[in-house]
C-alpha cells in the first residue's frame, strides 16, 4: 500500500514532472492565465496520463515491441480527441478558449514519459495509480502559476463552468486607489519566470533535489 | 501470453489492423453522437453574436433570434437574392470568391418598428481569424453596436476583444459621415483623438486591432449598394 501511495504522492513534490523532470512545460506556458483554463487543462490531463497508462499497462505484453511507440500515440491520440470532442460538446466557451492546447495534449512529454518509463513495465493498478499522480502532479502547478497571473494580471478569479468572474480588485475598490494590473502577467512569458521560481523554491526547499555532483 | 510471439511481422500487422478498428470505429460513434450537441453549440454561439450586436441583454437567444431576424443574402450590386437564409452562408467562403460571385449575408433586426441592420464580418488578427458583427442603425450611418470572436487571438490581449470595455465603444459610433465616406477608425492603444468615430486599440494587441481595423473597413463597404438602395426607398 504504501507503495502505490508513493506513487500517487511523489509526483506532486520530489519526482514533480514539471519542476523537476521539466516535462509538458510549452502547455504550462500557454494556458495559464486564468485559473479556469489550469483547472480544466490539469483535468484533461490527469483524464488522459491515468487512462492511457491503464490502457497500455493492460495491453503491455501484447504490443509488438518495434511499433510500442505508435501504439502509445495512437492510445493518447484516442483519449485526447475524446476530450477534446466533449469539451466541444459539454464545455463550448472553454474549448474555444483552450483552442489548439487540448490537442496538443497528445504532444505532452508527460504522458508519452510515463508510458514508456512505467506502464509498459507495470501493472494496471499501479500503473493507474502512476497516471493520476503525474496528472495532479501537472496540475498542481498549472493551478499555482494560474492563479498568480490571474490574481496580478486580471485582478479577479474565475472558475470553469461558472460565467461569472469574481473581480475582486474591482470589488475592494483597489483601482481608485490607483492600482494597476501586472500586465506583464498576462503574457505567457511570466509563466517563464513563474515555473523558474517555483523551481528555485522547490529545490530550496527540497535539497535532495539539488544535483551536487 | 509469455509465449505469444510479438515481433513477427504477421503479428505486428494483424495487431495494428485490429488496433485501427477498434479506436477508428470508438471515434467515429463518438464524433456522430456528439455532432448534434456540437452544432447546436455553435448555433447558440453564432446566434448569441448576431444579437449582442444589438446590445440585446435577454436569456432565449434562440428563440429571440427567431422572432426577430430576419436573415437574407444580397449580391455584390446590392440586390437581393431571394430564397437564400443569411444564416447559412458561410462568410468565409463567400470572401474567397471573386467579388461579383459573392453572396453576403445581411441579418436585419427589428424591434418596435425600429430596424438594426447587421452585417457579418470576417478578417485576420494576429495568429488567425477574427470575426464579428457590426449592427446599423437605421440610418445607415451610425452603429448600434458590434461583437466579436476570434480563433486564438492571446488570452488577456489580443482576445479582449470579445470583452464589453472594448466592444461598448463601437455603440453609437459614426461609420459613414454625412458625405458618406467611411470614417471609422481603430487607433493604436492611447493614440485616438476620440472622436464620434474614433475607437482606442488594445493595449499590448496592436496587431490585432490592426485586424480589426481592416476588417471592418474591408467587410462593411461591400454592403454599400444595398444600404443607398435602402435609402432611396
Amino acid at each position: 500500500m504504501s507503495e502505490n501511495k508513493k506513487l500517487l504522492v511523489d509526483p506532486l513534490s520530489t519526482n514533480n514532472p514539471i519542476t523537476v523532470q521539466v516535462l509538458g512545460v510549452c502547455s504550462a506556458l500557454a494556458v495559464t492565465s486564468t485559473v479556469a483554463n489550469s483547472l480544466v487543462m490539469g483535468l484533461a490531463v490527469i483524464f488522459v496520463t491515468a487512462l492511457s497508462n491503464l490502457t497500455i499497462s493492460l495491453i503491455r505484453n501484447l504490443i509488438p515491441g518495434r511499433i510500442r511507440m505508435i501504439v502509445q500515440l495512437v492510445v493518447i491520440a484516442f483519449l485526447v480527441t475524446l476530450v477534446s470532442i466533449s469539451l466541444k460538446a459539454f464545455a463550448y466557451d472553454l474549448s474555444k478558449e483552450l483552442s489548439v492546447f487540448v490537442g496538443l495534449i497528445i504532444t505532452n512529454c508527460i504522458v508519452m514519459g510515463r508510458l514508456e518509463a512505467f506502464a509498459m513495465a507495470n501493472k494496471p493498478v499501479p500503473a493507474l495509480l502512476d497516471g493520476i499522480g503525474n496528472g495532479l502532479g501537472y496540475a498542481v502547478i498549472l493551478l499555482i502559476v494560474g492563479f498568480i497571473r490571474e490574481v496580478f494580471g486580471a485582478g479577479t478569479l474565475s472558475l470553469p463552468f461558472v460565467s461569472q468572474k469574481w473581480e475582486f480588485a474591482k470589488q475592494l475598490g483597489l483601482y481608485d486607489m490607483g492600482y494597476q494590473n501586472n500586465g506583464l502577467m498576462v503574457l505567457p512569458i511570466a509563466s517563464i519566470f513563474l515555473i523558474g521560481l517555483l523551481v528555485w523554491i522547490h529545490r530550496a526547499r527540497n535539497t535532495e533535489l539539488v544535483d551536487i555532483s | 501470453m509469455s509465449k505469444l510471439n510479438t515481433n513477427t511481422n504477421g503479428y505486428t500487422i494483424l495487431f495494428l489492423v485490429i488496433m485501427v478498428i477498434i479506436v477508428g470505429g470508438a471515434l467515429a460513434t463518438v464524433s456522430s453522437l456528439a455532432k448534434p450537441i456540437i452544432d447546436k453549440n455553435i448555433e447558440l454561439d453564432t446566434k448569441t453574436k448576431i444579437l449582442k450586436s444589438v446590445q440585446y441583454s435577454g436569456t432565449d437567444v434562440l428563440a429571440d433570434y427567431n422572432a426577430k431576424i430576419e436573415a437574407i443574402a444580397i449580391d455584390s450590386a446590392g440586390n437581393i437574392i431571394e430564397g437564400v437564409d443569411g444564416y447559412d452562408l458561410v462568410v468565409k467562403k463567400e470572401y474567397k470568391k471573386p467579388v461579383s460571385e459573392r453572396s453576403y449575408p445581411l441579418f436585419i433586426y427589428s424591434d418596435g418598428g425600429k430596424k438594426n441592420y447587421i452585417v457579418p464580418l470576417i478578417g485576420l488578427g494576429l495568429w488567425d481569424e477574427v470575426n464579428g458583427f457590426a449592427a446599423f442603425n437605421d440610418d445607415l450611418k451610425t452603429l448600434k453596436g458590434a461583437a466579436f470572436d476570434h480563433v486564438a487571438e492571446t488570452p488577456g490581449l489580443g482576445a479582449e476583444i470579445t470583452k464589453a470595455p472594448f466592444r461598448d465603444q463601437f455603440n453609437d459610433i459614426i461609420v459613414y459621415n454625412k458625405k458618406g465616406e467611411y470614417v471609422l477608425n481603430i487607433w493604436k492603444q492611447g493614440k485616438s483623438p476620440g472622436g464620434d468615430s474614433d475607437v482606442d486599440g488594445l493595449a499590448g494587441a496592436t496587431l490585432t486591432t490592426d485586424g480589426m481595423q481592416d476588417m471592418m473597413k474591408k467587410c462593411i463597404p461591400n454592403y454599400q449598394y444595398y444600404f443607398k438602395s435602402l435609402k432611396k426607398k
